[in-house]
């Protein structure tokens, strides 16, 4: 598949429609003031998005979504273990944080998954005008190689670029760094740029 | 000593001594062949057990078409056949989401896939360690046939 230049602008600006929504409706959830620096877009190869977190073998969560609908595809967010900590104090902020399980740190994450994910294809869909439904959440904590892999069998693309999203947010002074990977579908990119007018 | 890291759809092979590395193998799957009277070790890291289309030109992103290749690759470094054996490692499956374990059971194919293709080779699986829903990273240490596996929170073991 060769992409031009025009195709990953088109990506990027969908990344940022899409993560910027994704980061309002985080706000909401987490009821504070959140600053935000204006979400990176990066075209990256799926291979390669482990190196963004520190390599193959760095321990972190990621929250997944199956894209369903017009495109297949799927959305996975990663975030480091500091950085989902920090994340689960600030939306359970208020409740006694030694009460909190395991159980429902994941429930937090997945539900942070959910918004994220949703908004995020919301966006894409309003753009594209194609419907795009996620499917419920799943989580694990390992390593990136192996959650990345995870994602690329499913979608079998890891020679072609994907929309990776890097976004940092503070949250009363507390940095959480996230990154939210949208990996298309060949036929769902085929889709999207077909939707806009642009051939592929 | 060589440490080489194989990474997704790549394959090496080495002689005498050195280390060859899988990190991080999710639904990937890993397999070590050795021949221990030559002391050559090659490893293959596989995306997906057999090629989908024509344009998948690569013949070490797939189980079925990487395994026969990385045996040919040993027998031209002067490997012997009948000595060759294999150790197996990943095909896990990271995510469960209801409803599509069709989409995601491919680590269990990649494992199945593996062993069938071994099989037809007359390769003799000497040790294993696949399945579940965790990563593993994966060592194969040519001096000796030894693979270490490695993982988050369920410790190290030598297959």
């Amino acid at each position: 598949m060769q992409l031009d230049s025009m195709h990953l602008d088109i990506l990027k600006e969908l990344g940022n429609i899409g993560a910027g929504n994704a980061a309002t409706s985080l706000s909401q959830l987490l009821n504070q003031r959140v600053d935000m620096s204006v979400p990176e877009v990066k075209l990256l190869k799926l291979r390669d998005v482990p190196y963004l977190l520190g390599g193959p073998e760095i321990p972190v969560i990621g929250v997944t979504v199956l894209v369903e609908g017009d495109g297949e595809g799927q959305i996975l967010l990663l975030f480091t273990r500091d950085s989902a900590e920090k994340l689960i104090k600030n939306v359970m902020a208020g409740f006694p944080q030694n009460e909190l399980s395991e159980e429902m740190k994941i429930s937090v994450l997945l539900e942070v998954g959910n918004i994220v994910s949703s908004t995020f294809l919301n966006a894409l869909a309003s753009f594209t005008n194609l419907k795009l439904i996620p499917t419920v959440p799943a989580s694990t904590t390992d390593m990136a190689g192996a959650i990345l892999d995870s994602v690329l069998v499913m979608e079998a693309t890891e020679d072609d670029l994907i929309i990776t999203v890097v976004t940092d947010f503070t949250v009363q002074g507390e940095m959480i760094e996230g990154y939210l990977v949208f990996v298309p579908n060949r036929l769902s990119l085929e889709k999207i740029f077909n939707s806009l007018g642009v051939s592929l | 000593m060589d440490r080489v890291v194989v990474g997704i759809g790549e394959w090496s092979v080495l002689k005498l001594n050195g280390v060859l590395v899988c990190l991080g193998l999710g639904s990937c799957i890993g397999v070590a062949l050795y021949d221990p009277s030559k002391k050559i070790g090659g490893l293959l890291h596989a995306l997906l057990p057999i090629p989908q289309n024509s344009n998948d030109s690569n013949p070490t992103k797939f189980a079925s078409t990487g395994i026969p290749f990385l045996l040919d690759e040993m027998l031209r470094l002067g490997a012997n056949k009948q000595s060759i054996v294999a150790k197996i490692v990943g095909g896990s499956q990271m995510f469960s989401i209801k409803g599509r374990e069709d989409k995601i059971n491919i680590g269990l194919r990649n494992t199945e896939v593996a062993r069938e293709t071994l099989r037809k080779l007359s390769i003799p699986i000497l040790g294993e360690d696949t399945g579940g829903n965790f990563g593993r990273t994966m060592e194969f240490l040519v001096s000796t046939g030894v693979v270490r596996v490695k993982t988050i929170g369920r410790g190290e073991k030598e297959i």
